[in-house]
Order: structure tokens, then C-alpha cells, then sequence
């Protein structure tokens, strides 16, 4: 009888250990599946965050890249235009010069002469100067055109700037 | 964060909780100490949990303020550089109001070569001519090397798509 009981109790208690056993590895098991579902979620904000921050930080630089190389080459064109209307007024200065040299005296040709050759020489020296100018912007133009398509390329932000630069460049 | 997930553990089945029981000495007990260490391993994971939470929120926190101090520093780069340029443009007006004045000069000097009466006067101009033109000259390089030199400042040429 004794024994009886005793193996009863042995056996509900073993039903009472193989339940909470089987408690604990189900919450166990809730937990790992939380703990790997977080850790999941983790990594993908991180990659988000830092997939925003670097667009961010890309757009930041194409601006001011953008920004830069516009002002530069507004410098430069206004350069060049002033410099294309001194070519205009010096050469207008020799044609003067020269329009004279068949009416002057023999010693009045030579100064005449001497000094189309100085002007002629500052002519063709800016002149230089200009085309040298002409080609660095136009490359540069060239760059300023290709970074602008660079913005389609940087997100939703990118393409919104994108857009407000065309807008600009069709009110021009 | 460790990359080495945890594993899920599979139910106990009856039959196993049966063979398990009839060992008097182990069974109960082995149970139990099972149960205690999953309990044990599953507090431990959710402190992992919350540790990589915050970890988290700490680099989300760390990536954000970096990417800001990076923008900052390119729009500080930036305004210096369009400082530059707005300066360089207000010294190339100021020089062209020199060069408008030194071309003046060699077109009344023209003139009044093309009118001279004696060939001192037609010297005299030339002379006038000769240097205005030289200064010219001069000015028109100087300011076309500094726009050489900004067009090549890094700013324009650095991580520029060829």
C-alpha cells in the first residue's frame, strides 16, 4: 500500500517536474524567438540608419560640389565676357592705329607700327589667357552637368533637388 | 551584438518524460535542474535583448550625429570656398574698372597718336600706349591664374565623375 502511494506520489510529482519543465523551454523558446526576431530588427535599423545618414552625407557633398562649380564658373564667364570686351576695344584701337599708317610721315609710321606691335602683342596675350579660361569652363560645365545627374542617383531627397534645379534652369 | 543566434529546444515528448521518471535518482531532479537552467538562459536572454536595444539606440544615436558633423563640415567647406569665389568675383569688378581705364587710356592715347603733329608727340603716346598695355597685360594674367587656381581648387576636381 505503502509502496503504492509512494510511487504515486513519485509519479505526480514527476508530472509536476515535466510540467514546469516544459514551461520553462516554452518560455525559453518565446524568448529566443524574441531575442533573434530583436536582434533582426536591430541590424536593420542600423542598416537603415546608416543607408540614410550616407545618402545624406553623399547629397550634402553633391551640393556643395554643385554650388561651388556654379559659382566658380559664374566668376569665370564673367571674366571672360569682360576680358572678350577689352579684346573688342583694343582691336578696335588698332584698326585705328592701322587705318593712320598710310597717312602719316615716315618717323610718325615707325611709332605707329611700334605701338600696333604692343597692342597686338597684349591682344594675343589675353587672348591666350581667355581660350585657356574657355577650356578649363567648359570642362568644368561639362563636370557640373554630369554632378547634376548624380542627384537622380541620391534618393528621394536627390531627386526632389533634382527637380527644383530644372524648375530654376526653365524660369531662366 | 553576437552573431551566434540561440536555439530553440524541441518539447519533451511523454515517452521520454516516462523513461526519464523511472530512474528514481535522476529523474525528478534532472528535470528540474533542466527547467531552472532554461529559466536561468532565458533571463539572460532578455538582458541580451534589452543590452542590444540600447546598444542599438546608442549607434543609431552615434551613426546620426556623426553624418551631421560630417554635413556640417562639408557646408562650412562650401560657404569658405563660395567666400572665395564672392571675393575673387569682387576683385575681378575692381579690376575691371582698372582695365577700363587703362584701355581709356591707350584709345585717347590712339587718338591723339593718329592726330600727333610731330613724331615726339607720336613717341610720347606710344610710350603711354606701350605701358598701359604692359599693365594690362599683367592684370589680365593675375587674374585669370587665380581663376585658374580656383578652378582647379579640390573642391571642383576631387571625387568629380570624369
Amino acid at each position: 500500500m505503502i509502496q503504492i502511494i509512494g510511487t504515486l506520489v513519485y509519479f505526480g510529482l514527476g508530472t509536476i517536474a515535466a510540467l514546469f519543465n516544459a514551461s520553462q523551454r516554452n518560455r525559453f523558446n518565446e524568448t529566443v524567438s524574441y531575442h533573434n526576431k530583436t536582434v533582426e530588427i536591430c541590424k536593420q535599423r542600423i542598416a537603415t540608419v546608416t543607408r540614410r545618414a550616407s545618402g545624406s552625407v553623399a547629397l550634402a557633398q553633391a551640393k556643395a560640389e554643385y554650388r561651388t562649380a556654379i559659382s566658380a564658373g559664374n566668376a569665370a564667364w564673367e571674366f571672360m565676357n569682360s576680358t572678350r570686351e577689352e579684346l573688342n576695344q583694343i582691336w578696335s584701337g588698332i584698326m585705328t592705329l592701322q587705318a593712320r599708317i598710310l597717312s602719316a610721315n615716315s618717323s610718325q609710321r615707325y611709332e605707329i607700327i611700334a605701338a600696333i606691335k604692343e597692342l597686338r602683342s597684349t591682344h594675343a596675350a589675353i587672348r591666350v589667357n581667355l581660350y585657356d579660361l574657355k577650356d578649363r569652363v567648359r570642362q568644368l560645365n561639362h563636370q557640373t552637368a554630369l554632378l547634376k545627374q548624380r542627384f537622380v542617383q541620391l534618393g528621394e531627397a536627390g531627386i526632389t533637388y533634382y527637380r527644383h534645379l530644372q524648375g530654376r534652369q526653365c524660369q531662366k | 551584438m553576437n552573431d551566434t543566434a540561440p536555439r530553440a529546444v524541441a518539447p519533451l515528448a511523454a515517452s521520454e518524460v516516462v523513461l526519464r521518471l523511472l530512474n528514481p535518482f535522476t529523474g525528478i531532479a534532472g528535470l528540474m535542474t533542466e527547467a531552472l537552467n532554461l529559466s536561468h538562459e532565458a533571463s539572460s536572454l532578455e538582458l541580451a535583448v534589452k543590452t542590444t536595444r540600447r546598444e542599438t539606440n546608442v549607434r543609431v544615436v552615434g551613426v546620426r550625429l556623426a553624418a551631421k558633423v560630417a554635413i556640417a563640415t562639408l557646408r562650412q567647406r562650401a560657404l569658405r570656398n563660395l567666400q572665395r569665389i564672392r571675393q575673387l568675383q569682387v576683385n575681378i569688378r575692381a579690376n575691371r574698372q582698372q582695365q577700363q581705364n587703362l584701355i581709356r587710356l591707350i584709345s585717347r592715347a590712339t587718338i591723339r597718336m593718329v592726330n600727333a603733329t610731330t613724331s615726339e608727340e607720336a613717341a610720347a603716346m606710344r610710350e603711354v600706349i606701350a605701358s598701359a598695355a604692359e599693365l594690362l597685360r599683367r592684370d589680365a594674367e593675375g587674374v585669370a591664374t587665380r581663376l585658374r587656381r580656383l578652378l582647379a581648387m579640390p573642391a571642383l576636381t576631387e571625387g568629380r565623375p570624369a
